[in-house]
């Protein structure tokens, strides 16, 4: 899962940043709104936690601006919380809303419901077959038995879970796993599928030579 | 007694006293008018009998030693020398010759005499035989005149009776009709008396020589009309005060209602919603002025209160960034043990987020210490390019980061002042002019003497400012670019405490501004002590 976080105290959007990489999501950040509103165009984000006040172009701008062009969940970061403004975020198209100062676990609950919702889903388990996702505890079990799986082939897992019966390509696994910073080999993409046929049933993800990954 | 305190009843009860006043003051006088009216047309009546009866008594020609007619008077007979020619009344010695009198005029000269049949009880006395040829031979040649003449016809003379006393008060004469229980007539010292007696209006002559005469008449029947007439006085002014009162509590209702409406709106407003106004039915008269008055006053609370309410919303927003980047860091940081560095990380995030709150809540005590007076500004003499040049030196180094040049213009003025608040206006007027400005650009400071005031002003050749934003940046929390730049330590304050100090020293701070090119701070303050007062 990617997110981009558009957010101009360094200070917060640093710690951000990090809680959610350590969540196992691909981050993305910008400075303002401008930048924010050009990458959130430019790639498909599972998610976007988008501050109000920004300089250059405030956060309404970038939204306004965005749902243009792109259905991307936002997920809208505010210090005000009149109702006023909690109803301007949701009528110009923000999918939830977040009162500075929050909770980093609420905020990142809402962020995994924002992208459940956004793919259909409205129970955080996934059952595919023998085995389940816990996707708000992050477990996954062959049979009921807990599997250790590491933070990227739980995301890889996640991400084909969530898309499922759809062809995932391996470009759009790179776009949504993987952010700006990271330099993966294409190939480790290979050895994550690998891995996770190894631990959970090779049946489990099948491969279109060619296109990219799917599970039934 | 609560409802004395309302003003409609006030007026109520004003009007009523007002009206009862006025009422009962006509009613006296109309009933005055009347009852003299009556009065007088009576004693004009009686007035005019006395005249015929003395006429009669004193006929010219009649010696006062004629014999007075036999059975006209008391039984043992009139004194004879009480009958003298009148000396006092010559109109009556110079009356006309006799002429001859009709038998109708006759009859009622008798019923003249003798009075109204239908009077009262009948006198003892008995009256002669109105055939004989004595009764009243003066009456029957009397040179009466066609008016007198009216006097006798009986329709006209109803309930009237006389009487005649000789001087030592030996009745005289009476007529048939007059009452007996008549007391003898007393000695007045004037020439006429009138007088009530019951329902009996009496009026007593006395002649010079000392007889006298009574006229009376009994004026039941007007007095009852006049009782009549008060009564109907009595009840129309009843009517025309209950009309009035009626009239005067539906005036009171209409011209309260709008008072009343108003307090209603103004006590829905001051409970509740601030944004109402008071209907301004209409605007040109005194209620509508009030309207106008209250609705502007409600105008300035509301305003007022929005801005209380906007001040503390952004103070709480202002709040809120620092306290959440402290959440955050310290909830991502608690996740898991991780290396010293990182904690070091957390830590001095932290600590930067805790500054800024200081920095924050010491400008908005400042400001409260401002709006509300509590610190007076501690006013003494200072040379405000001395104070100027003070602040140049601390804030050259941070232009010299950005290679910004300071130029200085300070001329040696007095003024007096705060120094320590002053140089805060002129630091922050300073740090705005680098921090807006662009690299290698400059400041201006320069201050001088006008027209009695102190002048300082700070210009930059920086971004300059919109027209849009230009109204509102010495508003409080307000920043031209709508972001939060933190890095510097900017609370959004500045300017605002900037003007409040200003304010305070009974000064203005202004600013014009072209995007572009740069803005000038303008900072006026009264030269009190002018150096050349000194």
């Amino acid at each position: 899962m990617r997110i981009l976080i558009v957010e101009d105290e360094p200070d917060l959007l640093s710690s951000l940043a990090k809680a959610l990489r350590e969540e196992g999501y691909a981050v993305d950040t910008a400075n303002d709104g401008e930048e924010g509103f050009y990458k959130a165009e430019s790639w498909d984000y599972d998610a976007v936690v988008l501050d109000v006040m920004l300089p250059k172009l405030d956060g309404w701008g970038v939204l306004q601006k965005l749902r243009k062009v792109k259905k991307t969940p936002v997920l809208m970061l505010t210090a005000r919380d009149a109702s006023r403004d909690r109803v301007r975020g949701l009528d110009t198209g923000a999918d939830d809303y977040v009162v500075k100062p929050f909770d980093l676990a609420e905020l990142l609950a809402r962020l995994r419901a924002l992208i459940r919702r956004a793919a259909g889903q409205t129970r955080n388990l996934i059952e595919i077959g023998e085995v389940t996702i816990d996707t708000a505890a992050r477990i996954v079990r062959r049979a009921g038995v807990p599997v250790t799986l590491t933070a990227r082939e739980y995301t890889l897992l996640e991400f084909l879970a969530v898309h499922r019966r759809e062809l995932v390509t391996r470009t759009a696994l790179y776009e949504h796993l993987f952010d700006e910073d990271d330099s993966t080999l294409s190939n480790l993409l290979d050895v994550h599928v690998s891995n996770i046929r190894k631990k959970l049933g090779a049946e489990l993800i099948t491969t279109r030579r060619g296109h990219g990954y799917c599970i039934e | 007694m609560i409802f004395l305190n309302s003003i409609r009843w006030r007026l109520q009860l004003w009007h009523g006293l007002l009206l009862v006043f006025v009422l009962a003051g006509f009613g006296f006088t109309a009933f005055q008018l009347q009852r003299s009216n009556q009065l007088r047309g009576i004693d004009q009546d009686l007035q005019h009998r006395i005249e015929v009866i003395s006429r009669v008594m004193h006929r010219p020609g009649q010696g006062p030693g004629r014999s007075p007619p036999a059975g006209f008077g008391p039984v043992d007979g009139p004194p004879r020398d009480n009958f003298g020619p009148p000396r006092d009344r010559p109109g009556l010695e110079g009356s006309s010759p006799p002429r001859p009198v009709s038998p109708e005029e006759r009859d009622r000269r008798e019923d003249f005499l003798r009075g109204s049949p239908r009077f009262g009880e009948p006198p003892k006395a008995r009256l002669p035989d109105p055939q004989s040829p004595d009764f009243a031979p003066a009456l029957r040649d009397l040179p009466l005149t066609p008016q007198d003449l009216n006097l006798f016809d009986s329709s006209a003379s109803n309930a009237f009776y006389y009487l005649a006393w000789t001087r030592d008060g030996r009745l005289l004469y009476h007529s048939e009709s007059a009452p007996a229980n008549l007391p003898p007539a007393p000695r007045g010292p004037g020439l006429s008396i009138t007088r009530m007696r019951g329902t009996l209006r009496e009026m007593l002559h006395y002649l010079p020589p000392g007889e006298c005469i009574l006229v009376g008449r009994d004026i039941g029947r007007e007095l009852a009309d006049t009782r009549r007439f008060a009564a109907v006085l009595l009840g129309a002014g009843g009517a025309v005060l209950a009309f009035g009162l009626a009239g005067g509590w539906w005036l009171a209702t209409r011209a309260i209602r709008p008072i009343k409406d108003i307090s209603a709106t103004a006590a829905k407003i001051s409970t509740g919603d601030l944004s109402q106004r008071i209907p301004p039915a209409d605007t040109d008269n005194e209620l509508g002025q009030l309207a106008n008055v209250l609705n502007s006053a409600f105008a300035r609370v509301e305003a007022a209160f929005a801005q209380q309410a906007r001040f503390t919303s952004d103070a709480a927003h202002e709040l809120r960034t620092p306290v959440s980047i402290m959440l955050t860091q310290t909830q991502a940081s608690l996740t898991r043990e991780r290396p010293a560095p990182e904690y070091r990380e957390t830590v001095e995030a932290c600590q930067r987020a805790a500054q800024r709150m200081r920095r924050l809540i010491e400008s908005l005590l400042e400001l409260a210490r401002l709006d509300a007076a509590q610190e007076p500004i501690k006013l003494g003499r200072l040379d405000l390019a001395g104070t100027a040049a003070d602040c140049v030196e601390q804030v050259r180094p941070l232009a010299s980061e950005r290679l910004i040049t300071i130029e200085t213009d300070l001329a040696a003025t007095e003024c007096s002042g705060d120094p320590e608040r002053l140089a805060q206006v002129i630091t922050n007027l300073l740090t705005n002019a680098i921090h807006y400005n662009k690299d290698r650009g400059e400041v201006r400071v320069s201050v001088q003497q006008q027209n009695g005031s102190v002048i300082l002003t700070v210009t930059d050749t920086g971004q300059g400012i919109s027209s849009e934003d230009l109204p509102h940046i010495f508003e409080r929390f307000w920043r031209a670019d709508k972001a939060r730049s933190q890095a510097n330590g900017r609370t959004g304050l500045g300017l605002a405490i900037a003007k409040s100090i200003a304010d305070a020293h009974g000064g203005t701070i202004e600013v014009v501004s072209e995007l572009g090119k740069g803005s000038t701070f303008t900072l006026r303050l009264p030269a009190t002590r002018a150096l050349s007062n000194q």
